[in-house]
């Protein structure tokens, strides 16, 4: 059992005020998410019911700072098929940009998703030669067979993009967007 | 619009490819552009067009990934143009951030405000649309059968439709609450046969790509077994993303589940260039993976 330490009476309401995470407080706990879920399927610790109890008890630390929450592939079953209409799908971006925001950016989910401001904010465009890099740092030397087979048959991506045009505008949008 | 009821008319649209069909998948974009003719539509490049943010940005900053996207919708409407991808992930993300534009005025005010800056506005009357609904939609899968200059008569073809094309039904989705169909109206047309597989409607594993890699050939072996075992000869999808998971991932799901896959997974473009008697070349289907079955004449 974690410590009372450990909860935190403040994190449903923080999840409540993104608008990706506002009807949390609905969940019935009933599991019809985690029953469909396609991600479940093939890793069956991932379980998206218990992800949103621990979310309800307070345990920020431990969903913030924890893999799970980037394994989510965003398929939206939960989200079809929740009977309470929560949209346990979205309440899983919720706590990803909680995650960023209170500087949970350790795993490789939170390494991922900053990569894209980085290249969106230096091209306007994803990298995806770079991707893999930025992600998954030195482990992203395990994807050099695959690179190969893309490569041979042309399909590797171009490791320099160009910058889109007017790019200045994306960057005053960055400045200006910090939310 | 122009109405599709004869072959003069032509509609323009700004096209929106996305990242991948710009570089891992162009031959998507390849192939779209040798059909567009055919189907009555004329792509229009836009230069100063920045990605979508994948819903990725959206996790980071959610009002930047609106405001991103609110940049390339002004542009469109700037041209009077309805923007077209061949992406699910895109078109998603572009709904998502139209209607938080659309329901939030405050939001739609704010953006406004620096947009006008660079001379832009986003007005809403932009309209977000995908491949697959503009051919069934404004075609119609009968004009489809029409254009055909030989059909796919005896292949058994399994459509595998994307996440991100079917849900959350509020958003996306063709076929409104029923089951989807148009993928397979779309494959009758072409004279191939429709498979039936449990797998159409599920999910690829490319968002966790990189992540974890596992899951995602996990996904593929789990919905590629499938279809070879209902009997398709290959697959079709209208997402550039499910097409690279399924088709580069293929290989380390054959090893993962010691089974021989061998299922080819076409673009939707690439059937229509196929259905209407385009080279193999020009649709870009040597870029693939896992090759056509040789012995099937086509292309």
């Amino acid at each position: 059992m974690p410590s009372a330490t450990q909860f935190s009476s403040t994190f449903v309401d923080e999840i409540a005020s993104l608008e990706d995470g506002k009807d949390i407080r609905l969940c019935l706990q009933c599991g019809i998410c985690s029953s469909g879920c396609p991600v479940r399927e093939v890793v069956p610790s991932f379980n998206i019911r218990r992800l949103i109890a621990k979310m309800l008890l307070g345990l920020k630390e431990e969903v913030l700072g924890s893999d799970e929450i980037w394994l989510c592939a965003r398929c939206n079953l939960c989200t079809a098929t929740c009977r309470k209409n929560i949209r346990p799908g979205d309440i899983i971006t919720a706590v990803r940009t909680l995650a960023l925001r209170g500087g949970y950016r350790r795993t490789a989910g939170a390494k991922h998703t900053l990569a894209f401001l980085d290249d969106i904010s230096s091209r306007g465009e994803i990298n995806e030669a770079t991707l893999p890099l930025k992600t998954l740092g030195a482990k992203s030397l395990a994807l050099i067979p695959y690179g190969i087979r893309m490569f041979l048959k042309g399909r590797a991506p171009a490791p320099f993009i160009e910058t889109i045009d007017s790019h200045d505008q994306v960057q005053a949008l960055i400045d200006e967007f910090d939310d | 619009m122009s109405s599709m009821t004869d072959g003069a008319n032509i509609t323009r649209f700004a096209f929106f490819p996305g990242c991948a069909a710009k570089s891992v998948a162009r031959e998507g974009s390849d192939a779209l552009r040798a059909v567009a003719e055919h189907l009555q539509i004329e792509l229009v490049d836009f230069d100063d067009f920045s990605c979508c943010g994948a819903g990725v940005l959206h996790e980071e900053r959610p009002n930047l990934g609106v405001a991103v996207n609110a940049r390339n919708f002004a542009i469109a409407e700037r041209q009077g143009l309805d923007i077209l991808t061949i992406c699910n992930t895109c078109q998603l993300t572009m709904l998502k951030s139209k209607k938080r534009l659309d329901d939030n005025e405050a939001l739609r005010d704010r953006v406004n405000g620096r947009l006008a800056e660079f001379g832009l506005e986003y007005t809403g009357k932009v309209k977000i649309r995908h491949l697959l609904q503009v051919v069934t939609e404004d075609l119609g899968p009968e004009r489809v059968r029409q254009k055909l200059k030989r059909g796919l008569d005896g292949l058994n073809i399994a459509p595998f439709y994307g996440c991100h094309m079917l849900r959350p039904k509020e958003l996306v989705n063709p076929d409104g609450e029923g089951d989807p169909r148009t993928l397979e109206n779309l494959i009758a047309a072409t004279g191939a046969t429709p498979v039936t597989y449990d797998s159409k409607a599920d999910c690829c594993g490319f968002h966790v790509m990189l992540v974890s890699q596992q899951t995602s050939v996990r996904r593929v072996r789990n919905t590629m077994l499938d279809a070879r075992e209902s009997g398709a000869d290959l697959v079709v999808t209208p997402c550039s993303l499910c097409q690279i998971t399924l088709d580069t991932f293929q290989h380390k799901a054959e090893r993962e589940s010691k089974r021989e896959i061998a299922m080819p997974v076409i673009h939707l473009p690439q059937l229509i260039g196929l259905a209407l008697g385009l080279d193999h070349e020009a649709l870009g289907l040597p870029r693939h993976l896992v090759p056509l079955p040789e012995g099937i004449d086509i292309g």
